[in-house]
């Protein structure tokens, strides 16, 4: 017990004296925690949209359409209508495919369908603003009217002739828009408007290919049997053309729409992880002189190697779980405003389940392991009258020969080898931030370098694309955190023995150059590996939709601009450290 | 206070620094009986060993050879952890630049090592108000050590070292760091201490210190080179011989391990 309240009372001060490092890391941890959050949970909120939706609409199971508007179309629909299975029916009602639409003075292609006044059992599509539709008016589809700025009371033109609209609403027969249409083939941008059947009629001309719809729900679930059963008695007349569509597909169609974005995000939330571990891992190491000190005084009045080492854990873990927490909560909030993104459908509350909040969690404990188990363990293992003092566990050698070869280097070059050479955890973590910046960008540059995209695919990519900016925006500065960090925890670090060089005649020039030029060995090495990897990524997350690679010389120019952005951020704090004067530092070290 | 006769015993106790060309005895097969209840002063120049040597009783460092038993119990054997809890009970530091935790305040100083012996908050803080008025720093408690002079800190030190109720005190120079006003009231703690029977081993320069202690110990690289009784001499034909070896071959009869 009061062991327990020590350890508190110990993480209280902790982070009391280290808010900005608490901030950070809570902030850093809680950006890619939720990132990866938002990703996990993109495919349920299309999901339960769709779900809340077909309740809401009794939307049908299948949709059977035919070519034309043939006779033994209609016959054929109704003798399939009349099959055992069947459960509820909306149709068959008549449909123009590929009618031009225009409304405040923009074009569009809309599918038309001739439905009556009063609801329908199957298919009953929700009203959302007006009402449903009455002779001489129009109901436009919730998403079609949102791209086009209609409202009710608006006024559209429809294959010729005009009608105001009288009601909004949602459906399941038809994916989301763009790609509601009720056709076959890729029919993007195409929306979706309901007219009277009396209405609909004198529109009818051939180029818009009139035909036949008919929406059924089914007793039983497996659509795919259903289909396969009535599919030989509909080829048996070669007059009858007949498509059918059922719910998985439409479903199937809703959702990918945040497919790549899933992926992307998901990606990202780990990406993120990744380039901010270097940061707070230089920061950790900010305070190692203090923890040191500390330790050693608490080791002195019998406080167990295991105690010190638990302090720097649980407060990462605290600090891990707030992180997760502060993600978890980000994700909510921001899944319901960008998790929702067609108007098609009502939207859902979508809760985070514990499928997503287990891995989360397993990625913020992660990165809180992984920067607090360093300074943990040789906390932990300093001995006693040495941490003390507080500046144990820094006298590090460079690896042998290094020190020949680098004397015969110009001095800042030299400065800057030798302090690269003394932390290698710091330059592979370098190393893997700069890498995770260096692959969104290798992803953007790909993405730039694709052809434009065709049609069918343009909204599922402009949703993909603003995932990718997010992801770059954060993740670039993520790395200039980093960037700055890192020089500042090397200048620190290395005080000494940068004091010593300039006591013994470097310049504060050189020592700042050396500072700058000590990560850019790590940098060079992320960018280099970090291009190919962010190629890769591409290419599994669009799959066969990756048709061309980025010129050689666009990733050669943003890996060069990345290290040339680490070294000029890195020269902030490397002209701040090297100003300071000499004495104090070499004085301090005596002690 | 404690049963054992002796809190300390030492045989052959040794510690190097640094390895071949640099290597160092720092403490060089030193054998030491502190009998409960002792004032042990130990001087002598600056980089004889008398911090190693003290680190080494407190277990704050261990030997490279030799035995050390503490209230009879064989210690230098131990591990890290081990010590570490050893301390908590056995030993109170007092350390020349005070070693204070400087995130907590007075009274959690104090507090500290009953904490960490599992000792309850509300004892712990009982216990670390009782000694604050007994150093007389009760209406500085709630300050951090940043906020006290430097007497008044290492009063701070001493009562934590206290806290606990330990077998022994250690001091290394604890008016080192002090001007003399507030060496004086440091000393006069010590000298209440030495009073009230605790036993204290104060490595010092000061000849004040010196000259309240019951034993003084003059080391030179690492050895012994005077052990002069002030007070409660030994028995015995081994006086003779300036108290420096008191123990029976072998080590303390019946407590060796
Ligand atoms: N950690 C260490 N590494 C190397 N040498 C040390 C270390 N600690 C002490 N020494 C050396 O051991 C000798 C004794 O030091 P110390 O016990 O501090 O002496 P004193 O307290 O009497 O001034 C000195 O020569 C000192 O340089
Ligand atoms: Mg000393």
């Amino acid at each position: 017990m009061g062991r327990l309240l020590l350890v508190g009372r110990l993480i209280r001060t902790d982070l009391r004296h280290w808010p900005l490092l608490a901030v950070l890391f809570v902030v850093v941890v809680g950006v890619a925690t939720g990132t990866l959050a938002v990703g996990m949970t993109l495919g349920d909120t299309t999901r339960a949209d769709y779900a809340a939706t077909r309740a809401a609409t009794n939307g049908p199971d299948l949709m059977v359409l035919t070519a034309d508007q043939l006779p033994a179309e209609r016959t054929a629909l109704r003798s399939v209508a009349r099959r055992p299975e069947v459960t509820g029916q909306v149709g068959p009602y008549r449909l123009l495919r590929g009618a031009t639409l225009a409304a405040h003075g923009h074009r569009m292609t809309a599918t038309v369908e001739g439905r009556g006044t009063a609801p329908s059992a199957v298919d009953r599509p929700l009203v959302t603003a007006g009402r449903w539709l009455r002779p001489g008016g129009a109901v436009v589809e919730r998403g079609f009217a949102t791209a086009l700025h209609l409202r009710v009371g608006d006024r559209i033109t429809l294959a010729g002739r005009t009608f105001p609209v009288v009601g909004i609403a949602v459906t399941t027969a038809t994916g989301v828009y763009p790609g509601a249409g009720l056709d076959v083939g890729p029919n993007d941008y195409a929306g979706l408007v309901w007219l009277t059947d009396a209405d609909l009629r004198p529109l009818s001309r051939p180029e818009l290919r009139p035909g036949y719809a008919m929406g059924l729900t089914l007793a039983d679930p497996d659509v795919k049997a259903f289909q396969n059963a009535i599919r030989p008695s509909l080829r048996a007349n070669p007059d009858v053309r007949i498509n059918t569509r059922g719910r998985i597909t439409t479903e199937d169609a809703s959702n990918r729409l945040l497919a790549d974005s899933e992926s992307v995000l998901q990606i990202g939330g780990w990406l993120l992880a990744v380039a901010g571990l270097a940061g707070l891992v230089g920061l950790a190491t900010l305070r190692t002189d203090q923890q040191l000190r500390r330790a050693g005084r608490l080791k002195a009045t019998g406080a167990t190697p295991g105690l010190i080492g638990t302090v720097l854990l649980a407060q990462y873990l605290l600090l891990a779980l707030a992180a997760a927490a502060a993600g978890l909560l980000a994700a909510r909030l921001a899944v319901s405003t960008i998790g929702h993104p067609s108007e098609s459908l009502l939207r859902a509350p979508v809760p985070i389940g514990p499928g997503t909040a287990v891995p989360v969690c397993a990625l913020a404990l992660l990165v809180a392991l992984l920067t607090s188990a360093g300074p943990a363990i040789r906390v932990a293992r300093t001995p006693t009258v040495t941490a003390m003092a507080g500046t144990a566990g820094r006298e590090l050698t460079h690896p042998a020969g290094l020190t020949g070869v680098v004397g015969a280097l110009p001095v800042p070059l030299m400065l800057g080898l030798r302090l690269a050479a003394r932390r290698l955890r710091r330059a592979v973590l370098t190393a893997a931030g700069i890498a995770a910046v260096a692959a969104v960008i290798a992803g953007m540059l790909c993405w730039h370098a694709q052809p434009a995209a065709s049609a069918a695919l343009t909204t599922r990519t402009e949703h993909t694309y603003q995932a990718l900016l997010a992801i770059t925006g954060a993740l670039v500065a993520l790395a200039a955190l980093d960037a700055v960090v890192v020089v500042w925890s090397t200048a620190l670090d290395a005080r000494r023995t940068l004091a010593v060089a300039r006591a013994f005649g470097a310049t504060p020039g050189q020592v700042t150059a050396g500072l700058v030029l000590a990560p850019l060995p790590a940098a060079a090495v992320g960018a280099a590996v970090g291009m190919p990897i962010g190629l890769g990524l591409y290419w599994l997350v669009s799959g066969a939709r990756m048709v061309a690679t980025p010129p050689t010389w666009w990733l050669l120019a943003a890996g060069a601009a990345i290290v040339a952005g680490v070294a000029a951020l890195g020269a902030i704090p490397a002209r701040l450290d090297a100003r300071r004067p000499v004495a104090p530092i070499l004085d301090a070290e005596t002690r | 206070m404690n049963a054992a006769p002796f809190a300390i015993q030492a045989r052959s106790l040794r510690r190097e620094h640094g390895e071949q060309q640099t290597l160092v005895r720092a403490v060089d097969e030193i054998d030491l009986d502190v009998p409960t209840g002792q004032t042990l002063a130990v001087t002598g120049p600056s980089g004889c060993g008398k911090s190693t040597l003290l680190h080494l009783l407190g277990g704050l460092e261990r030997p490279t050879g030799g035995a050390l038993w503490l209230a009879g119990r064989r210690v230098d054997g131990l591990s890290e952890r081990a010590l570490a809890r050893l301390r908590r009970r056995t030993v109170g530091f007092v350390f020349q630049a005070f070693h204070l935790v400087e995130e907590l305040s007075a009274r959690q100083n104090v507090e500290l090592p009953a904490l960490l012996a599992g000792a309850s908050p509300r004892a712990a803080r009982h216990r670390a108000g009782e000694l604050l008025d007994r150093v007389g720093l009760t209406h500085r408690s709630r300050h951090l050590p940043a906020a006290l002079s430097g007497g008044e800190r290492q009063r701070v030190a001493i009562a934590r070292a206290l806290a606990n109720a330990p077998l022994v005190v250690l001091a290394d120079e604890p008016t080192g760091n002090l001007d003399s006003a507030a060496a004086r009231d440091v000393l006069r703690l010590f000298e209440e201490l030495r009073q009230d029977g605790q036993t204290l081993v104060i490595v010092t320069h000061d000849d004040r210190v010196a000259a309240t202690a019951d034993r003084l110990v003059s080391m030179r690289d690492g050895a012994f080179v005077d052990d002069v009784w002030l007070a409660g001499a030994p028995a015995g034909p081994l006086a003779a011989l300036g108290g420096l070896a008191t123990g029976t071959p072998g080590g303390p009869t019946g407590l060796d391990g």
